[in-house]
């Protein structure tokens, strides 16, 4: 099993701080074995040295050297003693235990006069270190006798002493981490488990059968403390996600609907617009050429043409105020009434007369469309047209440069009843143009949220005078693309340029 | 104490030819090493004198009580010492001590005489020339045939210094025996407002195998005329190896103790090994004639029981895989300290009890024992002999040193 995270933060914990432990146990140990023992030693020395002292005050004055070497030679077995050593008052050695030589270093403590037992501590080089403990023989008046303590004893004692309580410490700090891995486990294990869960929950798409989660659930009763909680928590955190997820489903599903509703609406809508060309092949008298680009939301622009008779050729183009699918409505109504209204001996103000009062009356809605709506005579080149509130036409000569149209007085159509249409008229001559449009093209908009312009669409339409109508819409399209860049196209955009040919 | 233990059951041999302990036996008890370093000396002591009391036990022994010599080991180490004497006058009930080896040892038995003085217990004729049984409080019960180390160090100082080698150093082992030879030397160079030039020391138990360059480094410094040595056999030979081969030619004089057929053969063996001779300027103080003197009607008996009874080693309690010395000066000295000893027990006649021993002992006067020298003893005088020989090697022999000054100057 992987070893917990929590765990391995607790490991660490506790490595530090029985390192501490020992760190300061052993130092207070090593403190307080070498205080003791050097007491102890500093006693013994002391014991050792002054009995000496006292049982060879005779042997000295009477007996020979070797009675006191033979003395001597007793205590150098006990353990703890380096050497011992008697001198005579004027310092000169009478007996000592040193192999093969005395040292350097004894021969200097030797020199100086004692009056009672004195303790020296004395690093002899070929020794080590030492406690020695000098005694006067006879307040010094006889001599004087060296017992040399051992002080490596003393650190081989703590050394011991040391390592075993290390040892113990060791031993505890391994029973301490298997425990403390047993408990981390205990706490790792469910919370692994939530988080595997929380895992699960992504995967599964937030739609755990109960099964899954049924230890999860048990959480809460099986530990009364913050890990409880927790998982409380989080279930209460999963069924809100849950019940969320499931609302927002459902509201999804119904925007989905409705949405594809709007898309069927704005299909129909778009196929009642006439969409192939040439429309009418047989008829060499003009060329006619239309475009849709419609917005992502439904829109109400809208254009068509027809025959009146074999010479009268009506084409229009309008945009319905608002958006959605009233506008759609409505915009489909428009073109049928136009398109009804037209019998053959009216003129265009007359037809939208007839299409005006129609669509006002009962317009509790306070919708309205503008229009250009115009006929020409294929035989004569003349040109009717009314411009009830729509945007102006290019007019492009054949040969010369593309200007907007004449401004005439129209008003919008469907807001009231009874209004009065102007009628226009003029004369077009075999290879003009007319380019309708609607205000899609010059309210298109880039990202700074400039229009694409009246100004632009002139400028742009004189660069292509010599290209066909087809070219000049698929160029203007074009152009409004690159000036629109990535912003969103807000409104439909629709262009229809009709060239007369001449009879 | 395991050893012991086991000795007790071994009961340790007493001479060759009898291993029963009769009621009117004569028990004497000894302890000397008969292991470690110094076996040597405990063996040759106990075969000079099994030798001579086999040859009296043979004759009849003392009045018709044999002779039956105790011996236990305590490889020169005082505690063993102790423990053997208490096990020889407590539960083998000797009738006195005799032959032990080493100053270390029988200065700690000292005390133990004290003790068993109301027992009529005596130390007879030790194998060490030490001073503390030779004085105040112990004196008293110990009798001594051979001289002191102070004698012998004195005799080797005197004759040092008489051929103009002043600077003498001394080389010794680090316990009372060493002491005893250090403190010899000592007063004898007093004499002449002379000090020890240069002294070193070496732990007793030393081997022959181990090395004593750094004593040798020391002495060497102190650039002597002369070295004493004061030590076992061991030890001292391999000084001499090591100081011969540090280039220090100087004489090297070493004590009776020290068992000079031992030393000599360790040197002779490494000659013969190395090629380079070892045995050169050497003077070894002796505290008995030589054996090889012949004129001495002792040494003739000596080498004749010596030959007759070739002792074997004591059983069960020694070091099996030693070689003994044919003759020895240690095992002329231990036939002598026999024959002394022998000689006192006869004059008890057939009363022989301990309680006289005292008076026994302290009686004789002038007696010859067959080395030219008379022997007196008396309440004062507990060593029976004064006189200190010298002896030095030649064609791997000790031989009598005639003359100091054509030998070293």
């Amino acid at each position: 099993m992987k070893m917990s995270k929590l765990f391995k933060k607790m490991l660490l914990i506790i490595i530090a701080l029985f390192a501490l432990i020992a760190v300061t146990t052993s130092s207070l140990s090593v403190w307080e074995l070498h205080n003791h023992l050097t007491r102890e030693y500093k006693s013994k020395g002391k014991a050792i040295s002054e009995s000496i002292a006292r049982s060879s005050v005779e042997m000295i004055l009477y007996r020979d050297a070797s009675t006191v070497q033979a003395i001597v030679d007793q205590f150098i077995e006990i353990s703890g003693v380096s050497y011992v050593f008697v001198v005579d008052a004027e310092g000169e050695f009478i007996s000592h235990t040193f192999v093969p030589q005395i040292p350097e270093d004894v021969l200097k403590i030797v020199k100086e006069e004692k009056e009672e037992t004195e303790i020296m501590h004395v690093d002899i080089s070929e020794i080590g270190k030492i406690i020695d403990i000098a005694s006067p023989i006879l307040a010094g008046v006889v001599g004087h006798v060296h017992v040399g303590m051992d002080k490596e004893i003393i650190n081989a004692h703590i050394r011991t002493a040391v390592i075993k309580q290390l040892s113990l410490m060791f031993a505890v700090f391994l029973l301490a981490v298997t425990i403390a891995y047993l408990f981390g486990n205990m706490i790792s294990r469910p919370l692994n488990r939530l988080t595997e869960h929380a895992k699960e929950l992504v995967t599964h798409d937030f739609s755990t059968p109960e099964d899954m989660r049924a230890d999860i659930k048990l959480l809460p009763e099986k530990s009364k403390n913050e890990l409880g909680e927790l998982a409380e928590s989080f279930l209460y955190m999963e069924d809100s996600l849950k019940k969320y997820i499931k609302e927002l489903t459902e509201t999804t599903a119904v925007k989905e609907k409705a949405e594809s509703e709007l898309t069927i609406a704005r299909q129909i809508q778009m196929e009642i617009l006439p969409k192939i060309f040439p429309p009418f092949p047989h008829r060499h008298e003009l060329n006619i050429f239309a475009t849709i680009e419609p917005a992502r939301e439904v829109g109400g622009d809208f254009y068509d043409f027809f025959f009146m008779d074999d010479d009268i050729f009506c084409f229009v183009i309008g945009d319905v105020s608002g958006k959605g699918v009233p506008a759609a409505l409505f915009m489909a109504v428009t073109k049928t009434l136009i398109k009804a209204a037209s019998t053959k001996g009216l003129t265009p103000d007359e037809i939208m007369n007839r299409v005006n009062d129609d669509l006002s009356q009962n317009n509790d809605s306070a919708m309205f469309v503008t229009i250009f709506f115009g006929t020409l005579d294929l035989k004569t080149g003349e040109m009717l047209y009314v411009n009830c509130g729509h945007n102006l036409p290019l007019f492009i000569r054949q040969g010369k440069k593309a200007k907007y149209m004449r401004r005439s007085q129209g008003v919008i159509v469907g807001a009231m009843e009874n209004v009065e249409f102007k009628l226009e008229k003029m004369f077009i001559k075999p290879g003009d143009t007319v380019f309708m449009y609607t205000d899609g093209v010059t309210e298109a908009m880039n990202e700074t949220n400039d229009f694409f312009s009246d100004e632009r669409l002139l400028e742009d339409m004189n660069t292509m005078l010599d290209e066909t109508i087809e070219e000049k819409v698929h160029g203007l399209m074009e152009k409004i693309k690159i000036f629109s860049n990535e912003a969103p196209q807000s409104d439909d955009i629709t262009m229809l340029a009709l060239q007369y040919k001449g009879p | 104490m395991k050893p012991l233990l086991i000795f007790r059951f071994l009961l340790l041999a007493f001479f060759s030819l009898s291993s029963h302990v009769y009621a009117d036996d004569i028990v004497i008890g000894m302890s000397a090493a008969f292991k470690g370093p110094s076996k040597g000396l405990g063996i040759e002591l106990f075969r000079g004198s099994v030798a001579y009391f086999a040859h009296i036990n043979e004759g009849g022994g003392i009045n018709g009580k044999r002779i039956v010599l105790k011996a236990y080991n305590d490889g020169y180490n005082p505690i063993p010492a102790i423990k053997n004497t208490i096990d020889l006058v407590e539960r083998d009930k000797a009738m006195l001590l005799f032959g032990y080896v080493g100053t270390p040892t029988v200065t700690r038995i000292l005390p133990l005489l004290k003790k068993y003085s109301n027992m009529h217990t005596y130390l007879f004729f030790p194998f060490t020339g030490a001073q503390p049984q030779r004085e105040f409080p112990y004196n008293e019960y110990v009798y001594n045939l051979r001289t002191s180390y102070r004698r012998e160090t004195e005799g080797l100082v005197d004759n040092f210094v008489q051929i103009g080698k002043k600077k003498i150093a001394i080389f010794y082992q680090a316990d009372a025996y060493g002491r005893s030879g250090w403190d010899g030397v000592k007063r004898a160079l007093v004499k002449y407002n002379l000090k020890i030039v240069g002294e070193t020391t070496y732990r007793r138990g030393t081997k022959y195998s181990d090395s004593l360059k750094q004593q040798v480094d020391i002495l060497k410094k102190a650039k002597p005329d002369a070295i004493i040595s004061v030590g076992a056999y061991e030890a001292c030979a391999a000084f001499i190896r090591d100081a011969r081969d540090a280039g220090m030619n100087v004489p090297i004089a070493n004590v009776s103790f020290v068992g000079s057929e031992n030393l000599l053969n360790l040197l002779i063996n490494t000659s013969n090994q190395t090629g380079n001779d070892y045995t050169h300027n050497l003077v070894n103080s002796q505290v008995v004639p030589s054996y090889e003197d012949e004129s001495l009607p002792a040494v003739k008996q000596f080498k004749q029981v010596m030959d007759k009874y070739n002792p074997v080693l004591p059983v069960g309690i020694c070091d099996e895989t030693y070689k003994p010395v044919k003759y020895s000066f240690v095992s002329f000295e231990g036939f002598l300290n026999a024959k002394m000893l022998v000689e006192i027990l006869s004059r008890m006649d057939d009363n022989i009890d301990k309680t006289r021993l005292k008076d026994v002992i302290e009686d004789i006067k002038d007696f010859d024992i067959g080395i030219d020298t008379p022997i007196s003893f008396s309440q004062q005088k507990h060593d029976g002999l004064d006189k200190v020989y010298y002896t030095t090697v030649k064609q791997n022999r000790f031989v009598p040193l005639k003359s100091w000054e054509g030998k070293f100057k």
